[in-house]
């Protein structure tokens, strides 16, 4: 097992190497590079001199180098940990990612334990529950779930919040409280903020892992074992799940591959229509204003997480099942 | 020498006689300060009043009536912060006037031209600090031009609206408080143009003993001038809460992406008429909203009373919403102009690489029968919900050219020209001009038979725009022009057009002021995406034909670029005014040469009921005029 993680790790090094050189290159994809982006801006401010100074800019920025050549001084810095500096607001991009990091992963711990908590038992009810009326419900909802996507539930809840108490819930705190240390009243004012964000975004993630637990029970109750188990006068309880859930449960744990980079990078769109402080919500912009050490940097940390996730999940699902070869 | 002391040189006017008498009023008073600061010197930590503030002060009169200290204004900027730029960062040479009628002293308390405008005197106002209590002096300046300016290694170069023909000017120290332009030719419009906005002297005026330590010439630990430049650009000056300012406000704390606060500025330099030291508003508590959560942002806060000055991120389509709520959300909707001549306006490239093409474009009546083809009552009803003018290509009324009886008159012409919606005309220039269906397809064609289309280019994300360009598009299909829509980013769009390969462009929201801001708007002259014409055709302009193409021969174009020579010469302002309208004339006489759709769009401003001295006309579409910094927010208080 050891040797399998290991063997794992060791192949994780080539890939992201992949990852960092090809996100490199679609960045320079574009004709235009952040530069020109701010001289066009000072030219629109009337300062139209400013094309003057594109080279001399790019010099400092480091931009006037051959792709290749910048790459492997960004691979490099990079391993060292210096992760470049962010062109738009002149910071270091770890000062930026690690600034957000914290609200990030309160949003998407608390979505993910909402809607995995909420959504298995929800599953397995509505299995055990075949076209009952709760089944018949639950579905239903969980169509909506998959349905509509997160960033649009958020705007619903947010409208119908407002609408119920006047509340205008865009962002993680009231602004009196943003520089604030995390006194009890702060901590209230977040949940009094957050709960909108995480509901949204659990909603639709609840509604997959319903729907997905469903799934798999009902292939499950219908396999002999489970008559077998039955009429051996099991109690139900302990056939559902000691024995049925826990065969259902494989799907869950490939897909539990992709809850770390969902942490990190899950509801970009819900991030920036909510105003949340998040590493999405500068992901999207830094990507659009070609802030290229920002994206680069989230890039990577995206990658890591899946590659962490997948790996993780493989682990536990050869664990969970010694059907599952390491090779 | 010509001396002025009120007034822009251009645009004098009658109110220099009050502003006199308001001075000598202050003058005779002593000065008193918020109850803070009265405390602050109390306890020592702070110099008294009078030595904190210029020897002469400058005085404001209020909008509607002296006011009284405190309060917090809240607000909503976008990420990149522009909205509180452009409150807290325009103290430039100059202000404009409210009523956008010239140019007013500021931070320079007078100055003076030789008869020629080639040579400007300008004295800072004497004894002005930074809020550092540190004195603003002829120093600063000449830092930034040696320093700065002149300085190879250091990213900036020579200011907008400095370089006349392409030479630079001599700047000199006078004395502490006076510095000389000598400018290679004419420049009479320079403290007009260098008082727009946040960007342009308001950029220029740096506190050099601050400033210097981020210079590797002055400090050996810094590497290159990267720390410099942070301070320098207007993107991200206002991050730095160390910075010495001369704003009424200085920011206190700023959270990326989440808050800015800002403070009183104790150094402040202006007063009311009673000589209370300004600004009466304490501070601002300003949320920080992504670009996607903004309209959301505005709008529900609004209504919640949760802002109290705000404006610019409203979506047209919620005003009336806005409207309903003012009650409950105990606020007044302002409905100040966008100043906006057109959105969108359709820009015919006429560098634009097809010979077939370019020869339609500079057929008269093939740009009328494009007009006169769309249905723009349509348009505004549907994309601006009525609240837009339907207009032809001209320039904003507010234009001081067009302020003139001739001038209004003129305008009125000039606007209502080729907009009524007739199609059937439309087709009858086109038929007259050989624009026929030839090979029946269903498609006119080009007078020699072959295919035409009518490719307009737009940006994306423009709801306006891209509303109105669907129903443009319908009814050009309807007369027979088969017409494609197509969006690109800013750079694809600003190479092809570079390169000729933009046949039409559709341009979002655009003002355009006569000589004042963006003059390529209506004669192609300067090398800018947003350059009528197009972009070779101003660029051979600009460079004196050494590079782009010419216009052609004797076309409207031409006789544009002509008439532009001549009004950028002219040294008095009734010589420039008949110019303009000269030029204008050749838009009415060969008209349209851009085509207008709808414009004046009307851009919502919420005002808290508690908010006095906020003036109820502005201009903010363009940030060129310096809305609403313009209107003097140190003179905002709140009643009781």
């Amino acid at each position: 097992m050891l040797a399998y993680i290991g063997k794992r790790l060791v192949i994780m090094l080539p890939t992201l190497l992949l990852i960092m050189a090809v996100g490199f290159f679609i960045m320079q994809l574009p004709a235009q590079d952040y530069v020109s982006q701010y001289v066009a801006r000072q030219g629109q401010m009337g300062n139209t001199t400013a094309m003057l100074q594109e080279e001399l800019l790019r010099q400092q920025l480091g931009l006037d180098k051959p792709p290749i050549e910048r790459f492997f001084y960004w691979f490099f810095d990079f391993l060292r940990g210096d992760w470049g500096t962010s062109f738009v607001d002149s910071r270091p991009v770890t000062t930026i990612i690690l600034e957000r990091l914290p609200a990030t992963l309160a949003i998407s711990s608390l979505a993910f334990l909402v809607s995995w908590g909420v959504g298995i038992p929800l599953g397995v009810y509505s299995a055990t529950h075949q076209y009952k009326t709760g089944d018949v419900a639950l579905t239903t909802l969980a169509f909506i779930g998959i349905g509509l996507p997160d960033f649009l539930v958020a705007m619903f809840f947010l409208v119908a919040a407002f609408l119920a108490s006047g509340q205008v819930l865009l962002g993680l705190n009231s602004p009196e409280f943003v520089n604030a240390p995390w006194t009890l009243a702060r901590i209230l004012d977040f949940f009094s903020y957050a709960w909108l964000s995480v509901t949204a975004v659990a909603f639709t993630g609840m509604a997959l892992i319903m729907r997905v637990t469903r799934n798999n029970m009902l292939e499950e109750l219908g396999k002999p074992y489970v008559l077998t188990l039955r009429a051996k006068g099991l109690p139900e309880r302990v056939v559902i799940w000691k024995h049925v859930f826990r065969n259902a449960l494989h799907p869950l744990v490939t897909m539990f591959g992709q809850v770390l980079a969902f942490l990190i990078n899950g509801f970009a769109i819900t991030s920036a229509v909510l105003n949340l402080p998040t590493i999405q919500s500068v992901y999207l912009s830094a990507t659009f204003q070609q802030d290229i050490f920002l994206a680069g940097a989230i890039l990577i940390l995206i990658a890591v997480t899946v590659m962490v996730g997948n790996l993780i999940s493989d682990v536990m699902l050869a664990w969970l099942d010694p059907r599952v070869r390491y090779d | 020498m010509r001396l002025m002391t009120g007034r822009g040189s251009a645009l004098a006017s009658a109110i220099v006689g009050i502003s006199l008498l308001a001075t000598t009023v202050a003058m005779a008073q002593t000065y008193s300060e918020a109850p803070a600061l009265a405390d602050a010197v109390k306890a020592g930590s702070l110099p008294p009043v009078e030595q904190r503030i210029s020897d002469n002060p400058l005085v404001l009169t209020p909008v509607e009536s002296v006011g009284t200290y405190g309060g917090t204004i809240r607000d909503i900027t976008k990420a990149n912060l522009d909205w509180s730029k452009i409150i807290l960062q325009v103290e430039p040479f100059a202000r404009w006037e409210r009523d956008l009628n010239g140019v007013r002293p500021n931070v320079a308390e007078s100055w003076e031209w030789n008869d020629a405008y080639t040579e400007l005197t300008l004295n800072f106002r004497k004894g002005i600090k930074w809020s550092d209590g540190v004195p603003l002096t002829a120093d600063d300046f000449m830092f930034f031009w040696n320093d700065v300016v002149l300085d190879d290694s250091v990213p900036v170069s020579f200011p907008a609206g400095t370089v006349i023909n392409g030479e630079p000017p001599k700047v000199e120290k006078i004395d502490e408080d006076t510095i000389k332009f000598t400018f290679a030719g004419p420049n009479p419009l320079f403290m007009e143009l260098s008082s727009r906005a946040y960007y342009n002297s308001a950029q220029w005026l740096i506190p050099s003993h601050y400033m210097k330590q981020f210079l590797p010439k002055y400090n050996p630990d810094m590497k290159d001038t990267s720390e410099f430049d942070k301070r320098y650009t207007m993107d991200t000056r206002i991050q730095y809460t160390d910075m010495p300012t001369l704003a009424g406000w200085m920011v206190t704390s700023f959270t990326p992406g989440q808050r800015l606060t800002a403070e009183r500025n104790p150094y402040y330099w202006k007063v009311d008429t009673e000589g209370h030291q300004l600004p009466y508003i304490d501070g601002f508590d300003t949320t920080v909203v992504t670009d996607d959560a903004v309209s959301q942002a505005v709008l529900l806060n609004s209504i919640a009373g949760k802002l109290d000055f705000q404006s610019r991120e409203f979506n047209l389509a919620d005003v009336s919403l806005l409207m309903e709520n003012q009650e409950k959300g105990n606020y007044t909707v302002k409905l100040w102009d966008r100043g906006d001549f057109a959105w969108p306006w359709m820009m015919p490239m006429y560098d634009y690489k097809d010979e077939g093409i370019r020869d339609l474009f500079y057929t008269p009546e093939f740009r009328r029968a494009l007009s006169v083809a769309m249905d723009r009552d349509k348009y505004n009803n549907v994309a601006a919900f009525g609240l837009a003018k339907p207009r032809q290509f001209a320039l904003s009324p507010l234009s001081p050219e067009l302020q003139t009886e001739e001038g209004k008159a003129f305008y009125d012409k000039w606007v209502n020209s080729y907009i009524e919606y007739d199609p059937e005309q439309a087709k009858a220039w086109l038929d007259q001009i050989g624009v026929v269906d030839k090979d029946g397809d269903g498609w006119r064609d080009r007078p020699d038979g072959s295919r035409l289309q009518m490719i307009v280019d737009m940006m994306p994300g423009d709801k306006q725009t891209a509303d109105i360009m669907d129903l443009m598009k319908e009814d050009w299909d309807a007369v027979g022009i088969e017409t494609l829509l197509n969006q690109a980013d800013w750079g694809t769009l600003s190479d092809r057009q570079k390169a000729g390969e933009v046949m039409m462009r559709a341009w979002g929201s655009a003002a355009g002021w006569g000589l004042l801001s963006a003059p390529t708007v209506w004669a192609p002259v300067e090398n800018a995406e947003w350059t009528m014409g197009g972009m070779s055709i101003a660029l051979n302009y600009q460079s004196g034909g050494k590079e782009g193409e010419p216009a052609r021969p004797g076309s409207a174009l031409e006789k544009l670029q002509q008439a532009y020579s001549k009004a950028v010469q002219a040294l008095d302002p009734n010589d420039r005014n008949a110019a303009l309208l000269e030029a204008y004339q050749i838009h009415l006489d060969e008209g349209p040469l851009t085509i207008g759709t709808v414009g004046e769009d009307p851009t919502p401003v919420v005002v808290s009921n508690r908010l006095r001295n906020v003036p109820s006309v502005g201009l903010i579409g363009s940030w060129d005029m310096g809305f609403p910094a313009t209107a003097d927010p140190e003179q905002f208080y709140f009643a009781e």
